[in-house]
């Protein structure tokens, strides 16, 4: 595991490499699809509870966008696009989760009673900090708290605060009306307040490292 | 929607709030496996390449393609150990559903008729990449009213009038579901089209159909370069069963259209 590496930079825009792209031009949709990969990821990290499932959500959401060009029309910009569709690939992804316990959780208990899902990662991780890095988790304590965070908070914060959609645009996508976004997103983020403590004074993660720093919507 | 909103706008202390949940989210460092951003990157430059071959092989080649760049784990969640048994599949039913089969296999057949000319054209646009984005969210209420309807466990003899979709039954898992779909559906699916001229418009005018049949998530099963097929209910939820090109079965959540599982 290593931290991110920066983006191979490339001169030219989003919307040239789009056009190019769909045109057959394989190195600038490879050149478009390492700009937005750390930044697919991010939103996924943030949005799944386990990182296995973040980097299937991530690649199911890169192939998602590859198909989804040729009806990408340009209005809005490319990586809003991209977060909608990431966003989707992810929602795809936690429904196949809600759906299907892990194996190492169908083996979990003494068998006596139903097995936890992976609802119940963030606890165990925070009862057996070994397992978790047995596990290779980068859970920091925002990721923790996140994961702990109940579905319905943690996606509209998430969208709202990282992909900077606007509660309509949430509300379309969650199939929610838009005051109920904002309601959510105000209780999500009081949540996540009580959950860390330093977050009011500014610190945040104590182990914060400078691996990546996702641009907002260009 | 019984939840309270709130309109009001936000006081200081939750702009400030907001101001710190804002860049947390952002500046928390994430640590990314190199060797699976190198992965989903590679799957997604094969899915463009599959995008530019003949319909059927490169669709084949996309799916095994992602199965190959999936994490370990996933692989093995999507087939956990001690999969449940259907809870009852009836062989009359199968019978049925195998009718309904056979009537989408003609309302198939129609469409791509129907359809022919202006698919001729459409297919001038998608030369080069085809495809579907994953962008299908804001359409969940169009399995509303489908999803509704869904709940029947015999299939109507269809007619040009009015068609009823096959019904698979009641399941206790997505496993057993898929299993049965594989068995009753089979991979000779009426939806292939696949040897059609204009295979976009064709899809389109299917997918109408579909939805006309009581099929819902046409839409969004199309996204994924899937068609419905039946209906059916995993734990007493209402979801559909769509089929891709090359005999891959889906399970939507017939209210929201997610994907639920595929095989």
């Amino acid at each position: 595991m290593s931290p991110v590496q920066g983006p191979r930079e490339d001169p030219r825009s989003d919307a040239e490499l789009v056009d190019l792209a769909r045109s057959g031009d394989r190195r600038a949709l490879d050149a478009l699809l390492r700009r937005h990969h750390d930044r697919v990821h991010l939103l996924c990290r943030r949005l799944c509870r386990d990182r296995g499932d973040a980097e299937d959500a991530t690649q199911e959401a890169l192939i998602a966008i590859v198909r989804g060009l040729p009806r990408y029309d340009g209005r809005a910009a490319f990586t809003t696009w991209s977060y909608r569709v990431t966003t989707n690939a992810c929602l795809d992804q936690l429904r196949r989760r809600a759906r299907r316990p892990m194996p190492s959780d169908l083996g979990a208990g003494d068998g006596t009673g139903p097995a936890p899902l992976i609802e119940d990662a963030a606890a165990r991780d925070a009862a057996d900090p070994e397992r978790s890095a047995l596990a290779g988790e980068d859970r920091s304590q925002l990721q923790a708290a996140l994961a702990a965070l109940p579905e319905e908070f943690r996606v509209p914060v998430v969208l709202r605060d990282v992909t900077d959609l606007d509660y309509a645009e949430i509300g379309d996508l969650l199939d929610l009306p838009p005051g109920t976004v904002r309601s959510r997103i105000s209780r999500g983020r009081a949540r996540l307040a009580a959950s860390l403590p330093d977050l009011r004074a500014g610190t945040g993660n104590q182990d914060r490292r400078d691996d990546v720093r996702p641009a907002g919507p260009t | 929607m019984s939840e309270p909103e709130d309109l009001h706008e936000p006081n200081p202390e939750d702009l400030e709030l907001q101001r710190a949940v804002r860049d947390l989210l952002r500046s928390d460092p994430v640590e990314i496996d190199p060797t699976r951003r190198e992965a989903a990157i590679a799957a997604a430059l094969e899915a463009a390449v599959s995008l530019e071959g003949p319909e059927e092989v490169a669709a084949e080649r996309t799916a095994a393609q992602v199965a190959a760049h999936r994490s370990p784990a996933a692989r093995h969640r999507r087939r956990p150990p001690g999969a449940l048994q259907p809870i009852l599949v009836a062989a009359a039913a199968v019978a049925v559903v195998a009718g309904g089969v056979a009537a989408f296999g003609q309302l198939g057949s129609d469409s791509q008729v129907d359809s022919a000319a202006e698919a001729e054209s459409a297919h001038a646009d998608s030369s080069t990449m085809s495809g579907a984005s994953n962008e299908a969210g804001t359409d969940a209420a169009a399995g509303d009213d489908g999803s509704a309807a869904a709940p029947t466990t015999t299939v109507a003899a269809p007619s040009s009038a009015q068609r009823s979709a096959p019904d698979l039954g009641d399941f206790a898992d997505v496993d057993a579901l898929l299993e049965t779909a594989a068995t009753t559906l089979g991979p000779a699916s009426s939806f292939d089209g696949s040897e059609q001229e204009g295979l976009a418009s064709a899809e389109a005018e299917l997918r109408d159909r579909a939805a006309a049949a009581g099929l819902p998530c046409a839409q969004q099963a199309g996204d994924r370069a899937a068609m419905p097929v039946a209906l059916a209910r995993v734990q007493a939820e209402s979801v559909v069963v769509a089929r891709t090109d090359t005999g891959t079965f889906l399970v939507l959540d017939a209210a929201s259209c997610g994907e639920l599982a595929r095989r």
